[in-house]
């Protein structure tokens, strides 16, 4: 009975390998996240949810000044997204396809502010947004301004700043999609008499296709709920969707409210992103990239 | 391939976008430096503000906590991440698509579940809180490096093994694991360097007792600029810099191994 | 030593019946090949002797005892594998020493063993050398210290000259031969190529593409007495003539077609094959004799004509094409350099056989 038990514990003991990260999935990311839906849907009165739910915070989050702050965050996801792919491209496709030595030294170099610590960036800018900061310097010398200007608490830093931070994010997904690209491809297109404009329309941009999709998602969706930056570099008046989060949670301490805002914002950042996706296949369809 | 026109075009961008890249960084670095600290004017070289630094006994405790609550994150991911990745082979079911949430879903959202979760059941925010916290990120990022590394294993090394009079756990030990020894590195120091680096978590999770080095950074923004926070930066970034080219040398060496 | 029966062993993949009711045994002490082509399912049987994979009916035996679910490392009988699987990380030294050091031998014992196994394939050089900066043939003999330093009762080579050069392979197969014969442990060798499994092989067996042993017994008995012309075919080549047979008088004869009789040994069961609509004869190339010339003295004469020539460096192959259309193939021994008739292509060619150099087959 003894060697019954054994055998019995040795093939389920697999499935005690995985419960540990299981349980903290669930615990900590699931049960959270279900929290704020449950949290949207009650009120003050209680988190009972059969008897006493409301839709009371989404009628109240869904107002013209709530919409207009996640179309904000929106427009600057986008902006961020769209800017950081056309200006990260061509260094992927030099960092895959152009130089053959050195890779691994301008990996390291391309790396490395991508784990900078935020708030050590953010602080870097300071220096140069601000009244005496190295952008006023700059214009000042070259004449274009008499008075210095404070750049920061603006629209202007912010989308700066966010461009400047998710820049690296772009980098990698469109390197290691244009690395597997096989090189042979690229021969035979010259070598069928092909230029390099029609080589890099026809043959290289279709086949990073994957690498630019996940690279314009990861940097919309993340830089959607960006807190830090909007926070320290817009100033009071201006709000976006991490920061009103913030609002609620901290100072308004109306969580049911925040909840709710939570809820519409990650619905309208899904249904954008859907948008985004089908433009996409629009885009690659017109092209005839695919059938 | 290179283009016979503009053949500098490209090299030249690339050069100004990694100055771009840096610059802020270069700044911040020169004026650590600076006798007169920031907004002043150039004061000459001097060393003062890491001095300071090193006396401050705000930071060392902010340090402090930020350290063994990134160790303790990136045991318990870790540890948790390679029994996942282990039982999961053995089951050969594919659950890891299960963690790829915990590196999309954007920390904000998280932070203030946690917080509502944490606060519902009465659980006291502190370091606590925040190294549960990191150790879930930290298990989006152990678990995908683990998995892909264990996926490269020729299981006949396995099989060849068990052939000679292995047992499991011998196998475990003396095969399998060597072979994960440089992921485990990497999966380790990213997390440590994510837990490091993370804010938002450690602002809404970690209430008014903990205090981590990042939260330190921002309420030293909040407050006015202090010049050691630059000679802090500076130190900060080296030190990322540093585990960078760790990850680097060991993920070149990964691809070499065979 | 051990022996090893397979018996009524029946193993499914999914849908694929890749073994149905598979019976072999294999003797103990003997060099084992078995032969067959890509897909019959050697490499399972090997698996299953070696307990990767178990049988889903059947059993399978290791001298006298059920070993068919019994886990791998409990088994006596080691592998050496295809692409030899040595551990990268180990150096030459430590991957010889693995199973001693399961055992928690002492390391002056696991020294000392190990030793003598660098020595006996020549490898002390290499001891402390990492696998990837030795060659392929070392790599091959580190492979298979590993595997009988333990003294396993069977030790199973899966395919184990796959992936050598030519020159390399034919030294390796007259080393392992030498090996086992020193060692007297049972050897199994599982391979695709026949000329490997006739060098090697004190018993051999072939395996059929759906996965049944189509014939066991000495490298010579198969090749020279085919069992089918599968077995004929696959091993060496062959002719293949076919027709019904007709006795006359004292003599049997192998109808071909209205103008072709030939005649067949009266060996075997052709009794049996008198009432059979189709029998099959084999001729190995080398047993027929070409001329331009008539000669006496052979139970059997055709013609035909040149229509290819192929030099082979030792022999030269000549496909004759026959009044029938049929082709029939002849070896020829180049044994000088410069011999008396010169045959060229269209030549017309008189071909000759006994008929006791070419074997009667059912299928």
């Amino acid at each position: 009975m003894f060697d019954e038990l054994k055998k019995l514990i040795k093939s389920e003991s697999y499935f005690f390998l995985i419960t540990p990260a299981f349980i903290w999935q669930v615990a900590f990311l699931v049960l959270p996240v279900l929290f704020i839906i449950i949290l949207s849907l009650s009120s003050s009165q209680g988190l009972d949810l059969v008897r006493n739910y409301t839709l009371h915070n989404f009628s109240e989050v869904m107002s013209m000044s709530h919409v207009r702050i996640v179309m904000r965050s929106i427009m600057l996801a986008s902006c961020t997204a769209i800017a950081s792919l056309l200006l990260a491209y061509p260094v992927a496709y030099f960092l895959a396809l152009y130089i053959k030595r050195y890779k691994f030294f301008f990996l390291f170099l391309l790396s490395v502010p991508f784990l900078i610590n935020v708030l050590v960036q953010v602080y870097a800018w300071f220096f140069i947004l601000e009244k005496n900061g190295l952008f006023n310097q700059v214009l000042f010398f070259l004449g274009l301004i008499k008075k210095p200007v404070n750049f920061l608490n603006s629209s202007f830093a912010v989308y700066l700043v966010m461009f400047h931070v998710y820049l690296p994010f772009m980098i990698m997904p469109l390197y290691s999609s244009l690395e597997k690209i096989d090189i042979k491809l690229i021969e035979a297109s010259y070598d069928l008499g092909s230029s390099f404009r029609k080589t890099l329309l026809h043959i290289i941009l279709p086949l990073s296709m994957p690498g630019i999709r996940v690279g314009f998602f990861l940097v919309y969706v993340v830089s959607f709920g960006e807190y830090v930056i909007p926070s320290l570099l817009g100033g009071m008046k201006l709000f976006f969707v991490g920061t009103l989060i913030s609002e609620y949670f901290f100072i308004g301490k109306d969580w049911h409210l925040g909840a709710a805002f939570i809820c519409l914002s990650w619905g309208m950042l899904f249904l954008s992103a859907m948008m985004y996706h089908w433009i996409f296949n629009k885009i690659m369809v017109q092209s005839k990239i695919i059938r | 391939m290179k283009l016979k026109i503009n053949k500098y075009l490209l090299p030249l961008y690339v050069l100004s976008f990694c100055l771009f890249l840096y610059l802020p960084i270069m700044i911040l670095m020169m004026y650590s430096f600076n006798e007169g600290g920031f907004p002043a004017e150039w004061q000459g070289l001097s060393l003062r503000w890491y001095y300071d630094l090193f006396e401050s006994v705000e930071i060392w405790r902010a340090f402090k906590n930020s350290l063994i609550v990134a160790v303790g994150s990136a045991c318990l991911s870790l540890s948790m991440g390679l029994m996942l990745v282990c039982g999961a082979k053995q089951l050969k079911k594919n659950i890891v698509f299960f963690f790829f949430s915990n590196i999309l879903i954007p920390d904000i959202v998280i932070a203030v579940g946690m917080l509502s979760l944490f606060s519902y059941f009465m659980v006291p925010l502190g370091l606590i809180t925040l190294v549960i916290g990191h150790t879930l990120l930290g298990l989006g990022f152990t678990i995908p490096v683990l998995k892909s590394r264990l996926d490269e294993l020729d299981y006949r090394l396995v099989e060849a093994s068990y052939d000679l009079g292995a047992s499991s756990l011998y196998t475990f030990r003396y095969v399998i694991l060597p072979f994960l020894y440089p992921a485990i590195v990497v999966s380790a120091l990213m997390v440590l360097i994510v837990s490091f680096d993370d804010f938002v978590i450690a602002f809404f999770c970690s209430g008014s007792s903990a205090q981590t080095l990042s939260l330190y950074v921002f309420t030293m923004i909040r407050l006015g600029i202090s010049p050691t926070v630059n000679a802090l930066s500076t130190i900060m970034l080296l030190v990322s810099s540093f585990f960078i080219l760790a990850i680097s040398i060991l993920q070149a060496r990964l691809a070499n191994y065979e | 030593m051990k022996s090893i029966k397979l018996e009524n062993v029946t193993k499914k993949f999914g849908s694929d019946l890749i073994l149905n009711n598979f019976n072999l045994e294999i003797p103990s002490g003997k060099f084992f090949a078995l032969l067959g082509p890509s897909g019959c399912g050697k490499t399972t049987v090997l698996r299953m002797i070696a307990g990767f994979e178990e049988p889903d009916q059947g059993t399978v035996f290791l001298g006298d005892v059920d070993i068919s679910h019994l886990p791998i490392n409990q088994r006596r009988v080691n592998t050496v594998f295809q692409n030899y699987a040595l551990f990268p990380h180990f150096d030459v030294f430590d991957n010889i020493a693995y199973s001693l050091r399961i055992k928690k031998i002492p390391s002056i014992e696991v020294n000392r063993r190990v030793e003598k196994m660098l020595k006996l394939f020549g490898l002390e050089n290499l001891k402390h050398k990492s696998v990837h900066q030795i060659s392929g043939g070392q790599q091959q003999r580190v492979a298979i210290a590993r595997a009988i330093i333990n003294e396993p009762d069977v030790l199973l080579l899966d395919e184990p000259l796959a992936a050598l050069d030519l020159r390399l392979r034919e030294r390796v197969l007259v080393e392992l031969i030498e090996l086992q014969e020193e060692l007297g442990m049972t050897f199994i060798y599982v391979t695709h190529d026949q000329t490997e499994a006739l060098t090697v092989a004190d018993q051999m067996a072939i395996m059929g593409k759906d996965g049944r042993i189509e014939q066991v017994g000495t490298p010579k008995e198969i090749y020279e007495f085919p069992k089918s012309t599968m077995v004929a075919q696959f091993v060496g080549s062959t002719n293949i003539l076919n027709g019904t047979l007709e006795l006359e008088r004292d003599n049997l004869y192998l109808r071909i077609d209205h103008a072709n009789l030939v005649l067949v040994p009266m060996t075997g069961n052709w009794k049996e094959l008198l009432d059979q609509k189709k029998v099959f004869l084999s001729i190995r190339p080398e047993k027929i004799e070409l001329s331009k010339t008539p000669l006496m003295g052979f139970s059997n004469h055709v013609i035909g004509t040149v229509s290819a020539i192929i030099y082979h460096g030792r022999s030269t192959q000549y496909n004759i094409a026959l009044a029938n259309g049929s082709v029939m193939q002849v070896f020829e021994q180049n044994e000088e350099h410069f011999p008396k008739e010169t045959i060229d292509y269209d030549d017309l060619v008189h071909i000759y056989w006994q008929k006791e150099n070419s074997v009667l087959l059912k299928k």
